[in-house]
């Protein structure tokens, strides 16, 4: 059981806990202000309704204000990038074209979907987590 | 009339809230690390179940929130900031939901980017992020094409 489990990258506390925040984040919005935090929804709609300042907007504005803050007081974990260009692209294509026919992402369908029991939100998830799955074990393949 | 259609700003600062509670925990439990997020979906490469403790995590808080708005619903009370809870209607299993994930979750195997940590890394000056996110919007516009002929 334990050998196929990457022990060395596994970080169970740091995961359980932003989870948890992310839960709260979630909980926060829906009990203030009657909102679903789906990201891809919260971004387009930031967007469509300029130059009107939406809570999309301000939800987002949070975002850039607490990144930049985090990166200035706590430092921004050093992540590898480098990705090609070309699959930059199709995968950004494909995300957002995705989210916006499938009606949601991994917090709106994954985390608030699933949390009130929504058999659309279910069925998502498991269908987006399918076709991740097969994608990105193929991908290490090649 | 929902009253957080409007710019009320006790609506926008819940929002704020909302949103940087919400980065904090995308970048402490790692999820803005495309490398995390493949080590969850790539199969037979050492399995790294960080991600679905983060998801464990995120709905074992929201279940309970969510079951609480249900009762408010059903007493006919209203949000915090006295708007309407603006739960979605929809319940029938669509072409386009389900088309629409799998699409999505294609371009999230990828590279273990989504919608939000992508924000995130984007925010933190990452270039590739940057370029996702635009190209993220390239596909909201073309579905918005889409629907519209």
């Amino acid at each position: 059981m334990h050998t196929w489990i990457d022990m060395a990258n596994f970080t169970p506390w740091s995961a359980l806990i932003g989870g948890i925040m992310i839960g709260l984040a979630a909980s926060i919005l829906i009990v203030g202000i009657g909102k679903i935090m789906g990201m891809s929804g919260i971004l387009k709609s930031s967007l469509v309704s300029l130059p009107r300042f939406s809570w999309q907007l301000m939800f987002v504005i949070g975002m850039a204000i607490t990144t930049w803050l985090y990166s200035l007081l706590i430092g921004f974990p050093e992540l590898e990038m480098g990705q090609p260009l070309w699959k930059i692209i199709v995968a950004g294509l494909l995300v957002g074209f995705g989210t916006r026919l499938g009606s949601g992402c991994t917090s709106g369908h994954g985390i608030c979907g699933i949390s009130r029991l929504s058999g659309r939100s279910i069925t998502a998830t498991v269908l987006f987590l399918f076709s991740g799955v097969v994608t990105a074990t193929l991908f290490a393949m090649v | 009339m929902s009253t957080s259609n409007k710019t009320n700003p006790m609506t926008l600062i819940i929002s704020l809230l909302s949103g940087s509670i919400f980065t904090i925990g995308l970048i402490v439990s790692g999820m803005v690390n495309p490398e995390k997020v493949l080590g969850f979906l790539r199969l037979f490469h050492g399995w790294d179940p960080s991600l679905g403790l983060v998801m464990g995590g995120g709905i074992a808080v929201a279940m309970p929130t969510f079951f609480y708005v249900k009762s408010r619903i059903a007493k006919g009370e209203r949000a915090i900031d006295k708007g309407n809870f603006d739960l979605p209607t929809a319940t029938k299993i669509t072409p386009q939901l389900a088309i629409g994930s799998l699409i999505f979750g294609i371009g999230w195997g990828m590279l273990g980017f989504c919608p939000a940590p992508v924000l995130v890394t984007a925010f933190a000056g990452y270039i590739e992020s940057m370029i996702f996110v635009v190209a993220m919007l390239a596909g909201f516009w073309l579905h918005a094409k889409l629907i519209k002929s």
